[in-house]
């Protein structure tokens, strides 16, 4: 039996089979919201690089509470040193490129509807470990970065390393542990749905 | 696999197309063809019922086990 309903001005066919309704409202809404937030990830992975090469080349220009460098003495850094600066942000920025790729894949598997196959276990996987890594590269940014900044201070410091692990440091790697954790989930599901398709 | 599927012989010996019978016990044919390839990981007693009843036979009729050891 099939029952015609509508459902944000669009018309929606829920299946009734055996005295069971196939519930697709919320298939639909999974499509819905997985659309819009691939249109926000496709923002940050092409929009992040341009706002980091952007924030590094006008650094001089940025208001003061925008340059949260501690390392960086006053006075305007050059453009040589912008763009060394930008080379060492490229290092965090990587695992998070790398993420919202995996992001936009997955997205884009819930956009077409195919929520539990092994590609989106896949995809969470990879955005899990890219989250956890950033710890790391966080980590090596500083370092570059207080080395770079500090290069001609003109102070009697001279290069002097600055690292800061704060604990807000370490949610990515229970984020991205959380990830992995719900990517495994999902594998499981996947073994489920292909055991009940194999079920007459 | 060391549970057999004797759909095929049933489905002869009742001069039935698997189309009817998958029609008749509700299941489309591509999920009969599975079955019947032995490919299929369960069977639902309510779907080996229907088949029963269908084809007036019993399920020893349809499912045959083979130590495949012995083999």
């Amino acid at each position: 039996m099939i029952e015609l309903r509508c459902f944000d001005d669009k018309l929606l066919i829920v299946w009734i089979s055996k005295g069971k309704r196939v519930v697709t409202e919320n298939r639909v809404r999974i499509q819905k919201l997985s659309r819009r937030l691939n249109i926000v990830a496709a923002a940050l992975l092409y929009g992040l690089p341009v706002l980091t090469l952007l924030y590094w080349i006008s650094f001089n220009y940025l208001p003061e509470n925008l340059n949260v460098w501690a390392s960086v003495p006053n006075q305007p850094i050059s453009i040589q040193i912008g763009l060394q600066a930008f080379a060492a942000a490229l290092v965090p920025l990587s695992p998070v490129l790398y993420g919202l790729i995996n992001l936009r894949r997955w997205l884009g598997y819930l956009k077409d509807g195919t929520i539990f196959i092994e590609q989106t276990a896949q995809c969470l996987r990879s955005l899990g470990f890219a989250l956890m890594f950033l710890i790391i590269t966080n980590i090596i940014f500083d370092v570059l970065i207080s080395l770079i900044l500090t290069q001609d201070n003109g102070s009697h410091l001279g290069h002097y390393i600055e690292l800061d692990i704060y604990l807000s440091d370490f949610f990515p790697l229970f984020l991205g542990g959380v990830i992995v954790l719900i990517s495994r989930v999902i594998h499981e599901a996947v073994d489920l749905q292909q055991e009940q398709s194999l079920t007459i | 696999m060391t549970i057999i599927i004797n759909l095929d012989i049933m489905l002869a010996k009742r001069k039935m197309q698997s189309k009817e019978l998958a029609s008749r016990i509700g299941v489309t044919v591509q999920n009969l063809s599975i079955l019947k390839r032995g490919k299929a990981r369960a069977v639902r007693l309510e779907t080996l019922n229907a088949i029963c009843k269908v084809l007036e036979c019993q399920p020893g009729d349809i499912l045959e086990f083979q130590d495949e050891a012995q083999d």
